[in-house]
């Protein structure tokens, strides 16, 4: 007569699952609207100094607007341990950059002067290539150049 | 006619395919934002000798740095702290009254001052010769940026005082030099100009130049209506800022 059932077999209730995928998706267009594709692996080092006055380029200027070049030492250390330039995916020097932006002026059907070259550059790369590879650039009159830097404090010593 | 049972879909598998869409996107895509010093470099030309023209030491702010990260501003010893008050003072020392004979001057930039220049440029065009198509885009730019001057003068309602137009900041590194050290001064030198552009900005428009080219970056709508606003801005406030070849490259 007791009211406490005993004896019974007790069942756990089974978790309902139906809103998980939608927790999933909305992780999915959390990523999807917070991230940029990655066109190129990266084959140099690169570890981009910080600016609080770096502006935001990608954003509203588009990707097409922006020639991305990296400046660093070779990933592979087997690949030597000068720097070198990322130019798409293959290795260059200062002296190929002039080629490559016609090239790429080309390919976009765009003036050569319109098109912005951010050089994505390694913290600890001397300034003796940068201004190699900025003379190359003015060289075939590409002048807009975008030192590539993290936003954030500069440390101050 | 029985009712029939609509059967149920099951959407177990729902889950999974949106785990393996979540796991393609963040394999191919970064977090990292494309964010940059933005630089225009100058044109190249051949300059002849006798052209060659000397600016006042007053108009020019040498920041030097060596190898071992050591800098100078106008050959005094100085910490990548002190960049920021230097160029602000650089600016604001004559801005409002002649004080300081150091310091680059400030003009009266008025409506006839533009139009006579613009003249003279049409006039200097015209006599130049053949094969002088650099200089012609040159003077063409130049041109254009007394056409701007007009419109500000409009704008306001009255003339105004500019900085000296061959006034600059420039930066003399070595060869290795690190490029950490050439961002972070570029980021003073551009912080302290922002910082008076502002000042400016909030003075005419009540809103920050910073505030304006943010949203204008990301909001296309207020990029059309800030555009007027930003140039004239950066006309008040010139940006000049010269990259030199290093102190020793041959």
């Amino acid at each position: 007569m007791s009211k406490f059932r005993k004896g019974e077999k007790r069942k756990s209730p089974g978790i309902n699952t139906s809103a998980l995928p939608d927790i999933i998706f909305m992780l999915l267009f959390f990523f999807m609207v917070a991230t940029t594709s990655k066109d190129i692996d990266p084959m140099v080092k690169v570890k981009r100094p910080k600016s609080s006055e770096a502006t935001d380029l990608t954003p509203f200027k588009q990707r097409n607007e922006i020639d991305f070049v990296f400046v660093g030492l070779p990933m592979k250390e087997s690949l030597g341990d000068q720097v070198r330039l990322q130019l798409d995916g293959q290795f260059g020097d200062p002296e190929n950059i002039g080629g490559w932006k016609k090239l790429k002026a080309e390919d976009r059907g765009k003036a050569i002067e319109s098109i912005i070259t951010c050089l994505k550059t390694d913290e600890k790369v001397h300034y003796g290539y940068i201004y190699d590879v900025k003379e190359a650039l003015r060289d075939v009159k590409a002048l807009q150049v975008a030192y590539g830097a993290e936003k954030g404090k500069i440390k101050m010593d | 006619m029985a009712k029939r049972e609509i059967p149920e879909i099951n959407a177990g598998s729902m889950a999974d395919i949106a785990f393996l869409l979540l796991i393609f996107f963040l394999v191919t895509t970064t977090m990292d934002k494309d964010t940059g010093i933005l630089r225009q470099m100058s044109v190249k030309i051949e300059i002849k000798p006798d052209q060659i023209v000397d600016v006042a030491k007053r108009n020019l702010m040498k920041i030097q740095a060596n190898a071992q990260g050591q800098l100078m501003i106008r050959k005094d010893l100085a910490q990548l702290s002190d960049v920021r008050e230097k160029v602000r003072e650089f600016y604001m020392a004559n801005m409002f009254d002649e004080v300081n004979p150091d310091m680059p001057r400030y003009n009266l930039i008025t409506k006839q001052f533009c139009d006579s220049n613009i003249t003279e440029i049409d006039k200097y065009i015209d006599a130049l010769g053949e094969n002088m198509e650099a200089f012609v885009d040159f003077k063409m730019a130049e041109r254009k940026e007394y056409e701007k001057r007009l419109k500000v003068i409009e704008t306001l309602g009255k003339p105004y005082r500019e900085i000296e137009q061959v006034a600059a900041v420039q930066i003399e590194l070595q060869t290795r030099t690190e490029y950490e050290l050439l961002v972070s001064i570029l980021n003073e030198v551009k912080a302290a100009i922002n910082d008076l552009r502002d000042e400016k900005a909030k003075e005419l428009f009540g809103i920050a130049y910073r505030t304006m080219v943010q949203q204008s970056t990301t909001n296309p709508a207020k990029e059309v209506e800030y555009a007027d606003k930003i140039q004239l801005i950066e006309i008040l406030i010139p940006e000049r800022i010269v990259e030199l070849k290093p102190a020793d490259k041959q």
